[in-house]
């Protein structure tokens, strides 16, 4: 049984950290919007795009590898 | 009417708080209604909301306070303010020639299809000198090619001013030679007084405009 709920806690935890990823990402593009500065747009390109991608990257992959759900491993 | 940013800034705002409930609660992808908010916030509002801020940035690098924000281009700034005509920067900037905001950009990009691209890679070489390399001194600064009569003619073709001027209409095809570029506006001593930032020591400033 424990082995059949590895793939839903997996997929979540991916989920998690994708969507820190992402959280984190914007904060940085709604930080760099603060100021019309040279450095807000390169830290909006060098960190803050590479965290939203990474997390976009991230949750796509949780969805691509995922294992059945519980209802789907529940069902005939 | 509620500008563009404070739309932009709110959207981007739903998107952090949505990606952090996802965040906090990853066990709502366990259901149908929880995939389709998963997918939303951690794709389609990242996406957007990124494609926003890079939109959002890409029009502030083209305001002239994003220019003068580095301190070689002080000096540059302070040009636009000179109390003499024919310092052609100035005369566009105080008789709002050129739309103040967005001074340094209106003159200095390329109009030409790729021109607003190659201005902003233009723009990222400044940005890794600025922080990276060696900062010239003002005076030193040069365009890397000449000053095309194209970023003239962007607005001059056409106006009246600029047809009828003697010194363009008089001389026998002076004006083929100004729209192709041939002879150009500023190196043909006579709209040769630009920036001339080692002259800013012995001139008056306009005071007004700020």
């Amino acid at each position: 049984m424990a082995h059949a709920e590895t793939p839903v806690g997996s997929v979540e935890r991916r989920v998690r950290l994708a969507a820190i990823l992402i959280c984190l990402g914007l904060v940085v593009l709604l930080l760099t919007l603060i100021r019309v500065h040279p450095l807000a747009f390169i830290t909006f390109i060098l960190i803050g795009c590479p965290l939203v991608l990474a997390g976009i990257l991230l949750f796509l992959y949780s969805i691509v590898s995922g294992g059945p759900t519980a209802e789907q491993r529940a069902a005939p | 009417m509620i500008a563009p940013t404070v739309l932009e800034v709110s959207f981007i705002g739903i998107a952090v708080v949505l990606a952090g409930l996802i965040g906090a609660r990853a066990e709502l992808t366990r259901v149908r209604g929880g995939k389709i908010l998963a997918f939303a916030t951690l794709f389609v509002l990242p996406v957007l909301a990124t494609t926003l801020g890079f939109s959002e940035h890409m029009q502030r690098a083209e305001s002239t306070k994003f220019c003068l924000s580095c301190h070689v281009m002080n000096d540059f700034g302070r040009s636009l303010y000179v109390d003499d005509p024919s310092y052609i920067p100035a005369k566009h900037f105080q008789n709002n020639l050129v739309p103040r905001d967005h001074a340094c950009y209106t003159c200095h990009t390329d109009y030409t299809m790729f021109g607003p691209l190659h201005a902003k890679l233009r723009g990222l070489r400044h940005i890794y000198v600025q922080y990276f390399g060696k900062t010239p001194a003002p005076a030193e600064i040069k365009l890397y090619t000449p000053f095309h009569n194209r970023e003239c003619l962007h607005c001059h073709a056409g106006m009246r001013v600029y047809e009828e001027e003697p010194r363009h209409s008089k001389p026998p095809d002076m004006m083929g030679r100004l729209n192709s570029n041939q002879v150009s506006c500023m190196a043909s001593k006579c709209h040769d007084t630009v920036h001339d930032v080692s002259t800013l020591g012995n001139v008056t400033f306009w005071k007004g405009g700020r």
